[in-house]
């Protein structure tokens, strides 16, 4: 599999989190607004990028019976990692991830990816599958973000442009439907994105 | 796909797994080595510019006061640091710790000579982004700026002025609650 297949399996046709449905936790409370999505996903990108490595290194050597508590500990080293280096030299930034952060130990998406996958592959594929699986996982939490911010403040990008308020968006900015940002529109924002991709798969099966 | 059945005995478990644990440790020991002092220093910057961006041009002294939280509802005061221009006091500003909805919020307060509310910032928060991280926006925290410092304040749902941030009433609340007790402390210092 070439890696353009390999990203469009990752990103549209197995997506982490619309098709395996894995990650949704992070998906459904990480969503209120674009800046936030683009900042979660990322994050969890070079973590699993890293994770993925680090586990495929050492497939040979964890043995079966303990591997889940050696996974578990190379990613929560990661991430602690990660979130020491940040608020110690990107202050900004690890301010407005805040608890995301620790919280991308328990994402599923990370172990499901070193169970399914890095455990069982050599290095580079596994490192390219972080990359395209981080992608698929960003990408789904952009769409999330992006319409719930949209209906539930009427903007775009707030926290990133326009002197953090983000582009106010006519009849959305007037009306805004602050379910959508609270939790109970995170999950139906999630049944509505998942709605359309049954439609559009039935579609194609269909034909 | 290669295979992957590593069986192993009870040694190679135990010595495998900790072998994995004790590099993690060191690792992770290493670089809070490198970056504790940094975080610290980075802390006490934020809270040097939020002093000033309360009381612009004041020196500020440290009264090295911690005042315990004396119960659940009245939350702790980690620092008051006494606020001077050109030898006059003009007021102080306080580190409070009011409980918000992910944790205690870190708060500095700053309460003029004259009795009213200099400002407020929050410097560190668990709240959720997009509802209780909106007590960062510098405009929802200006509402603060010269009401009493006598513990008179309020969210408009509980009867005062304040606007309470829509879907955070607890963020507002506790907010509102840490300028009360840091006006009330200073009241007390007279």
């Amino acid at each position: 599999m070439n890696f353009k297949e390999q990203l469009k399996a990752g990103v549209i046709l197995n997506n982490p989190v619309f098709i395996q449905t894995i990650g949704l936790c992070p998906a459904l409370a990480t969503t209120t607004s674009l800046s936030n999505a683009i900042g979660m996903g990322a994050a969890a990108t070079v973590v699993l990028v890293c994770s993925n490595v680090v586990i495929s290194l050492l497939r040979r050597i964890i043995p079966d019976k303990v591997r889940i508590a050696a996974f578990i500990t190379i990613i929560a080293t990661f991430v602690t990692m990660i979130d020491l280096m940040m608020q110690a030299y990107l202050p900004d930034l690890a301010a407005s991830l805040g608890l995301f952060l620790p919280l991308i130990v328990v994402n599923c998406i990370i172990l499901g990816r070193a169970e399914a996958f890095a455990s069982k592959n050599k290095v580079l594929p596994s490192a390219l599958d972080g990359i395209v699986m981080g992608l698929g996982f960003t990408f789904a939490l952009v769409l999330m973000g992006f319409f719930r911010e949209l209906f539930g403040a009427g903007t775009i990008l707030s926290g990133y442009v326009n002197a953090g308020k983000g582009i106010a968006v006519p009849f959305f900015n007037a009306n805004p439907a602050v379910m959508m940002i609270l939790p109970a529109g995170g999950f139906l924002m999630m049944g509505f994105i998942f709605a359309v991709i049954q439609k559009v798969m039935a579609g194609k099966e269909g034909k | 796909m290669e295979s992957s059945k590593k069986e192993g005995g009870i040694v190679q478990l135990v010595v495998v797994l900790g072998l994995i644990t004790l590099f993690c440790a060191l690792l992770l020991g290493v670089i809070n080595g490198m970056t504790a002092d940094k975080i610290v220093q980075n802390n006490i910057d934020k809270r040097n510019t939020a002093m000033e961006e309360i009381i612009p041009g004041a020196a500020f002294e440290d009264l090295n006061t911690i005042v315990p939280a004396p119960d659940k509802d009245t939350p702790e005061i980690s620092g008051v640091y006494k606020a001077t221009i050109d030898g006059d006091a003009v007021g102080y500003c306080l580190e409070v710790k009011p409980k918000g909805f992910g944790g205690a919020l870190t708060l500095i307060v700053g309460i003029r000579a004259d009795g009213t509310v200099a400002g407020a910032k929050v410097t560190a928060h668990g709240e959720t982004p997009g509802l209780g991280a909106k007590s960062q926006d510098a405009e929802w925290i200006a509402q603060y700026v010269g009401q009493p410092a006598d513990g008179s304040i309020a969210v408009n749902k509980d009867g005062g002025s304040i606007n309470a941030i829509t879907g955070a009433t607890i963020t507002s609340r506790a907010v509102t609650k840490g300028v009360n007790t840091a006006a009330s402390y200073v009241a007390m210092l007279g």
